[in-house]
């Protein structure tokens, strides 16, 4: 974390618009403030926390990907205000349909904000279970921006 | 009346039937541009409202609104995008293709709830 990241145009750009999709998104749907928290950069996208998503986008000049990487209760907490229902209620499935959810929104925003050019998302995908880890090969390294939240660290993961 | 939300994610679509029945409606579920269509060739008549997400496997929702309008009897049902495509080009094809609104996500519960209302000429809330 201590390292510095340079970052060229459209990292900057991919970034600050997740950034801020992901402000919007805790703010208008969860009502949950968060505070970034650091960026590193990795060479694999890897999903190695309990509950993860990712979302693909492809085009003619860029292509990459977008996740979410985090802890059950985070996700509970993000999922259940998402819903509206106690955390108790949730289901495994519910967990997965609502990161998936939040993992698509996030990208959308991102791609709307960073003006990527006509560009295609693929659909979701998503991970909960504590003994997986996901790894993507890429081209182009990762970089992992963490958040804190009321429940703890959610890290968003961005390769371009 | 019904409200009909057409998405692929569970999540949305129970987001929305909940601020539907905080509104006073039953909200119909279609998963993806099929089955609504099949819906549709059932129950057009009791659906006020078509609350369309964009990106979808199979038929997308910009297919799915071109068949909704033009159908003989179908096209006169209001549609509302709610699509986390948020681009320009993306809104006027929705609005060119006959759509009513366009909603970008996220949204808050009173935001949707309002464009609702709108919708259906109901006014805000």
């Amino acid at each position: 974390m201590s390292e510095r990241v340079i970052l060229n145009e459209i990292q900057e750009k991919l970034l600050a618009g997740l950034h801020a999709t992901l402000d919007q998104m805790m703010a208008t749907e969860t009502m949950e403030a968060i505070s970034l928290q650091g960026m590193e950069q990795r060479s694999e996208f890897i999903l190695d926390d309990e509950v993860g998503g990712l979302v693909r986008f492809y085009g003619a000049v860029h292509e990459g990907m977008v996740g979410v990487s985090t802890s059950r209760p985070v996700a509970v907490a993000i999922v259940s205000q998402l819903l509206g229902l106690p955390s108790a209620n949730l289901e495994k499935e519910d967990i997965l349909d609502g990161v998936a959810e939040l993992v698509n929104i996030l990208c959308g925003g991102m791609k709307a904000r960073a003006g990527l050019g006509p560009v295609t998302l693929s659909s979701p995908v998503a991970i909960v279970g504590r003994e997986v880890t996901a790894v993507w090969k890429t081209s182009k390294p990762t970089l992992v921006l963490t958040f804190q939240t009321g429940h703890g660290p959610l890290r968003l993961l961005a390769s371009v | 009346m019904k409200l009909l939300t057409i998405d692929d994610s569970r999540t949305i679509r129970r987001v929305i039937s909940g601020i539907g029945a905080m509104l006073g409606f039953e909200v119909l579920e279609a998963e993806n541009g099929m089955v609504a269509l099949e819906l549709l060739e059932k129950r057009a008549d009791e659906v006020g409202l078509i609350l369309l997400d964009w990106n979808m496997p199979g038929m997308n929702g910009l297919e799915v609104l071109k068949k909704v309008k033009s159908h003989e009897v179908w096209k006169s049902i209001p549609v509302m995008m709610v699509t986390t495509e948020g681009e320009r080009d993306y809104i006027i094809q929705a609005i060119q293709a006959g759509a009513c609104h366009y909603q970008t996500k996220p949204f808050s519960q009173e935001e949707m709830a309002a464009r609702i209302m709108e919708a259906l000429g109901l006014g805000g809330i």
